[in-house]
């Protein structure tokens, strides 16, 4: 377990500890955001050994923009929005390397984590395996709004696209992702609603 | 797929996807790495200036001889003020003394952020190098001393902190009483008591706890209990290779059976050992060789020790051992150089003392009487007292 080193304030002062390096500021500013991306760049991503380079990624983007930020209230979402960003970075560096043959189709997405029984690693495995079949942005505009809840003002502002664009695109990504499920048969025990 | 079905898939989906493990600790260290890096290059050339003014005022007050009292508060001089960065080269050390006795050195080659002051003690960041403290006991002293992510809570002790931010090294050795030190592998905090030590390789997630002898007469050398935690698979540090071996010359060498020892690490290659193994082993395959009259291979370890693990205790333990084992002129400058980082460490008396017979042996008199002043003046009961009067004629 790794404790805060002790920081208290506002957004705004812990915007400023941060920028002036202090280490209970950068600290706090980690602990409160590492699970929240985590989370969120894994449903993004799908298990993947990438992600903890994507996590840093994130720190690192957030840390070089973190001057440019005008309103620290806004932080909790602008944080998701560079972690988005990151992601999707990510994600069209590895569609572009399956484009080029760099990378064998069959290692996208990577091997889920052991954690989960067989049933749920082929699901999960399966779900990835349709989401790597859409374009980046309707990927990431499903993801947000389904897996990681967001309401559809919040994942506007995660992508940084107008509330009807990101509408236009979750209507074309549930569409796809759902003709596309049915041919999964991994998949068949979450769409029935049978167990797993 | 329904509106139902797809409803059904998404709750499956966000369960299986909730909370997934990762390596919090390690991504922590990351990130507060990239921030004092950052920190540090946007206000290098604007802090310089007055970090060495800093520095200088205080080198300027000790080295007149005057013995700064702060008093720790309002009227604390502005070098010592919240937010000062000290800063020291490699040649110099920066003693302070506070008000209300507690006495804080901070080593060479380090740099401290002073956080916070008031009345009853400091809070003080240790970015890099060695920070040691002898701090007074009060019943509301509040002293504090955080390095990277570690963070040691302090009432009334004697000890030494260090942090190497570029391997992410921490120690934390106490001669008096005890701190509660908490952060990476520490749990819910890790009580050190005097005469401990505790050092954690985040990288290699390897902590280690041992006890120092007090008594160099008796053991110089702590002798430590190691406990190895899982290792990362992205850890950048190398392995030291054929690990069941290592633990079989390791294991051997805690037994005392140090020829054997010494064998067994020559038989997986003393090079791995000496260029990757942690502190704590070339401190062991020293002893080991050391004991076993393997002098060769004793000297390559504490040498390796002193280069890849400089400003820590164990590289000033290894300057004591070098010292015991050269010709008396060389031995000279060891016992010197453990003196300078460790003048009040718990060889420094015998170091002392050391250092008399070693110029005297070298047939350098004048030095000698001038060393003997020096160990009368701080130990005129020790070991070597008679032999000090001695060499001044006393």
């Amino acid at each position: 377990m790794v404790r805060a080193l002790p920081f208290q304030g506002d957004k705004a002062a812990l915007v400023v500890g941060v920028l002036r390096g202090h280490p209970g500021a950068a600290a706090a500013f980690h602990d409160r955001y590492a699970r929240r991306i985590y989370g969120l760049i894994y449903r993004l991503i799908g298990p993947s050994t990438d992600l903890e380079d994507v996590l840093h990624d994130t720190f690192v983007r957030a840390l070089e923009a973190l001057p440019k930020l005008k309103d620290p209230e806004a932080l909790d979402a602008w944080v998701m929005g560079v972690a988005v960003r990151t992601a999707r970075t990510r994600l069209q560096s590895r569609a572009r390397r399956w484009w080029l043959r760099l990378m064998p189709e069959d290692s996208l997405p990577d091997a889920p984590a052991p954690e989960h029984d067989p049933v749920t690693a082929e699901a999960l495995r399966a779900t990835y395996r349709v989401l790597s079949t859409l374009p980046v942005d309707e990927r990431i505009a499903f993801v947000l709004r389904s897996a990681s809840g967001m309401t559809v003002d919040e994942a506007a502002q995660a992508t940084g696209v107008s509330r009807s664009t990101l509408k236009r695109r979750l209507q074309r990504a549930e569409a796809t992702f759902a003709e596309r499920a049915q041919l999964e048969p991994a998949l068949e025990p979450w769409l029935s609603g049978g167990e797993p | 797929m329904n509106r139902p079905d797809l409803r059904r898939f998404i709750a499956k989906w966000s369960q299986a996807t909730e909370c997934p493990p990762f390596d919090a600790a390690g991504s922590r260290l990351s990130f507060m790495r990239a921030v004092q890096d950052r920190s540090a290059s946007s206000s290098r050339s604007a802090a310089r200036g007055w970090i060495l003014a800093a520095a200088a005022a205080l080198v300027i007050l000790v080295g007149a001889g005057a013995l700064w009292r702060s008093h720790v508060g309002s009227s604390a001089p502005a070098s010592v003020t919240p937010g000062a960065w000290l800063e020291t080269k490699a040649s110099e050390q920066l003693p302070m003394q506070f008000a209300e006795g507690t006495q804080v050195v901070v080593h060479a080659k380090s740099r401290v952020h002073v956080e916070s002051v008031d009345p009853r003690g400091a809070s003080m960041v240790v970015e890099r190098g060695t920070v040691s403290a002898d701090i007074v006991h009060r019943a509301d002293t509040n002293w504090s001393f955080s390095a990277g992510p570690f963070r040691v809570r302090v009432t009334g002790t004697r000890l030494a902190i260090s942090w190497d931010p570029s391997t992410a090294r921490f120690g934390v050795h106490v001669d008096r009483g005890s701190v509660v030190v908490t952060g990476p592998l520490l749990q819910d905090g890790r009580t050190v008591r005097g005469g401990e030590s505790c050092s954690v390789s985040v990288r290699q997630h390897r902590m280690e706890v041992g006890r120092s002898d007090p008594e160099p007469q008796q053991e110089a050398i702590p002798h430590l209990e190691v406990r190895d935690l899982p290792v990362l698979e992205d850890s950048t540090e190398t392995q030291t290779p054929k690990g069941g071996a290592v633990a079989r010359w390791q294991e051997l060498e805690r037994q005392g059976r140090y020829a054997e020892a010494v064998v067994a690490a020559e038989s997986v290659g003393l090079e791995p050992i000496y260029g990757s193994g942690s502190v704590s082993e070339l401190m062991s395959l020293a002893r080991a060789a050391r004991l076993a009259n393997r002098q060769a291979i004793a000297a390559q370890a504490l040498l390796r020790c002193r280069a890849r693990f400089p400003n820590t205790r164990q590289a000033a333990t290894a300057a004591f051992l070098l010292g015991r084992s050269a010709p008396p002129s060389e031995a000279a400058r060891w016992f010197t150089t453990y003196l300078g980082e460790q003048p009040s460490g718990p060889l420094a008396r015998e170091a002392a003392g050391r250092l008399i017979e070693s110029y005297h042996r070298a047939g350098d008199s004048a030095r000698a009487r001038q060393a003997a002043t020096v160990y009368l003046a701080q130990y005129p009961s020790g070991p070597h007292a008679a032999f000090a009067r001695s060499m001044l004629g006393d």
